[in-house]
């Protein structure tokens, strides 16, 4: 069976996919999958793509062609050196590039390739990608439309009838569509979009905000030095993707400026909010694109069986909560954003070949994991609102975290719960877990940051921290996602119900704070506990007593419920246990 | 490890911005020595873990470890040089860990 490739041939990265035992993976070339869309022509006249090239680009402008995608279908050539190269031949490069990478990786010669393209994309330009598959030495055996290929990566193997809505935010261009999926064909329905709108915006909103910053706290004036634009751009980057997962990111750049006395540095916090804020209008225009596109293909918002998230940018929090207020529906994103036009590339290769069932391997969470807090439900106050950090079908591993305030003043201790389900309801969800966090004295609305992180076992450590002074309690639920089978769920629901309404009176008789003992020792300790009493065996007289006394104090600590104790108890059990093993 | 190697080139800078325009103040020199002793000490951990700083100012531009951020002109160097190093890169075997930041000589008219 002779090997096809499928190709997501990007505006700003491309990508290569191919079906290995049924699942479709991306090929990485040295440690990576995502190839910039950019070929450059160095001082030695060979032509190199990617990373490379963009890396040269600043020195060689006229030796360096990046986003030539958008040129595509159109007569006009560009330089490279002293050469001149159509659309077609630039693209090529890019194409030939993946050909290679596939080659290494199955180790056979490639000839045949899908390549993706927008759904906008005139003949013309569809021409244009074949021609260029064709001079890279691959015949392209299929084009297909970017929303199908993201749609077959999600739904390959099932069988319904659905009309999904394709939501994809890029680096520097948006689309959005509709497609139907009937019989494994899939029909664009409706596409529209915005050619110049992405990431890209996003990260130059934050460095103006951080040279603004500047400006205001040190009273100087920035200049548009490359190289300090090119900090702040990654800075900006980072602090971005960091928002996309936590409340807060630190934005730290030593020595970003200096003035004829002193070296500036940039130091300062961004949170999701204010980012949030920065780039509402951008998505409430995304927004009315797909208001669009609904009314194109004459649907109503219910009509939608499924969202899909595609392109970077659709990672950020905001643009998931735009969407589902709009259809009230969970917009998927497990499959990553990044790469989930290549995946579908790759599985239209694979029936190419013959292999109608292939698919994405990804591991997600079947449950959503969260924490109660005051808030509301349908509209009700409620003491027991379920908020939840890691939602379901998130790829995993996945670490989310949120703030949370503390609501009277000098509060004393918030009670942090974890539950497991999808209930508005926390008390209609299973207690994972319970935690007494005893605070600081401050005023009310201090910042509590709770941090999930679930992995492939399981495993869910949680972590919440007082912002303002840093002190922190840790906890771990060990089988978080395989514990309970449906029935046992129910079970346990109503089993966690009937016990809740014991304990609930309690909790409101007793205001803000509720205190159950956990029945046993978190494994978090049971293990060091453990080996301390191996090593105990060898060690000399003194240092047997120094175990005893810490291994007592720490299940002290931990029968009252005073966990920062028992945490600062462990560590110096740790650090005995550290000296020991040498 | 980014952590690592992002706390080891701003202590660099620390350590090699030592009083020049102002009087240090007393018991400086200790600070500073501590500081390269440190310095030291994760350049040995970082070679433990066969990884090697890129070499940039003074050396051909090479685009597979180095990004170009900015261009100057300087007559006595030769085309394609690079002049300053703004972050540095580091190499382990053949695979780039961190992209080296670079500013690159071009003879401009």
């Amino acid at each position: 069976m002779e090997p096809v490739i499928g190709i997501d041939l990007g505006t700003t990265n491309s990508e290569v996919a191919f079906v290995f035992d049924g699942h479709v993976n991306i090929i990485e070339r040295n440690g990576s999958g995502i190839v910039p869309s950019c070929v450059g022509l160095t001082d030695e006249g060979n032509i190199i793509v990617g990373n490379e090239a963009r890396n040269q680009a600043v020195v060689a402008p006229d030796r360096t062609v990046s986003s030539i995608k958008r040129k595509m279908g159109q007569d006009e050539k560009v330089c490279l050196g002293n050469s001149e190269f159509s659309p077609q031949e630039v693209s090529a490069f890019i194409l030939k590039y993946l050909k290679e990478a596939s080659e290494q990786k199955i180790g056979r010669p490639i000839r045949k390739a899908v390549i993706t393209v927008p759904a906008y994309f005139t003949d013309a330009q569809r021409q244009a990608t074949r021609e260029a598959g064709e001079i890279a030495g691959l015949q392209v055996v299929r084009i297909i439309n970017e929303p199908t290929a993201a749609a077959l990566a999600y739904e390959n193997d099932n069988p319904e009838t659905q009309q999904i809505l394709v939501y994809d935010l890029g680096g520097g261009t948006f689309d959005v569509s509709i497609v139907k999926i009937e019989d494994s064909v899939v029909e664009v329905l409706s596409s529209t979009g915005d050619n110049h709108l992405g990431g890209d915006d996003f990260d130059q909103r934050l460095i103006n905000h951080m040279v603004r910053h500047l400006e205001t706290e040190q009273k100087i004036e920035i200049n548009t030095d490359p190289k300090i634009l090119a900090r702040l751009k990654r800075a900006a980057e980072t602090a971005k993707i960091a928002l996309s997962d936590a409340p807060f990111a630190t934005i730290e750049e030593d020595h970003i400026f200096k003035t004829a006395h002193q070296d500036i540095h940039l130091s300062m916090e961004i949170s999701r909010f204010d980012f949030e804020q920065m780039i509402e209008a951008d998505l409430t225009r995304t927004m009315e694109s797909v208001n669009k596109a609904l009314k194109d293909a004459r649907m109503l918002p219910s009509a939608i069986d499924k969202i899909i998230l595609v392109g970077g940018s659709t990672k950020i929090p905001l643009v998931s909560q735009m969407l589902e207020k709009n259809f009230n529906k969970q917009p998927l994103g497990h499959i990553d954003p990044d790469l989930c036009v290549a995946l579908g590339a790759g599985i239209q290769a694979a029936r190419e070949m013959g292999i109608t069932n292939s698919g994405v391997l990804v591991d997600i969470t079947p449950y959503t994991f969260g924490t109660s807090a005051i808030g509301e439900i349908d509209g009700t106050p409620s003491m027991t609102m379920f908020y939840p950090l890691i939602r379901r079908n998130t790829k995993l591993p996945a670490k989310k975290s949120d703030a949370f305030l503390t609501v009277v003043d000098n509060q004393e201790a918030v009670d942090v719960r974890v539950y497991q389900g999808e209930h508005p309801d926390a008390e209609d969800n299973v207690l994972l877990g319970n935690y007494i966090f005893n605070l600081t004295k401050a005023p009310a609305g201090s910042e509590i940051i709770m941090v999930f992180d679930l992995d492939l076992n399981g495993i869910l450590k949680i972590h919440a921290v007082e912002k303002e002074s840093g002190k922190s309690i840790n906890a771990t639920i060990e089988n978080a996602i395989s514990r309970f089978s449906n029935q046992e769920l129910l079970e346990t629901q109503n089993r966690i119900n009937g016990l809740w309404a014991q304990s609930h009176q309690e909790v409101e008789s007793d205001s803000s704070v509720a205190t159950t003992v956990p029945a046993s020792i978190p494994p978090h300790y049971s293990e060091v506990i453990e080996k301390a009493r191996k090593i105990m065996t060898d060690a000399s007289e003194d240092d047997r007593e120094d175990i005893v006394n810490a291994i007592e104090d720490l299940q002290e600590a931990l029968k009252e419920n005073r966990l920062s104790d028992a945490e600062q108890l462990k560590n110096d059990l740790d650090d005995i246990l550290f000296y020991l093993e040498i | 490890m980014r952590a690592l190697i992002r706390g080891l080139t701003s202590a660099r800078k620390v350590s090699e911005t030592k009083g020049i325009f102002r009087k240090p103040p007393k018991g400086i020199e200790g600070v500073v020595e501590g500081y390269e002793m440190t310095l030291r000490r994760l350049d040995r951990a970082l070679s433990y873990a066969s990884i090697a700083p890129v070499d940039t100012v003074g050396r051909p531009f090479d685009p597979t470890t180095m990004q170009a951020i900015d261009k100057k002109s300087a007559p006595d160097v030769s085309p394609g040089e690079v002049l300053e190093q703004i972050r540095s890169g580091f190499i382990r075997g053949g695979e780039v860990l961190r992209t080296a930041q670079v500013v690159v000589n071009t003879l401009e008219k």
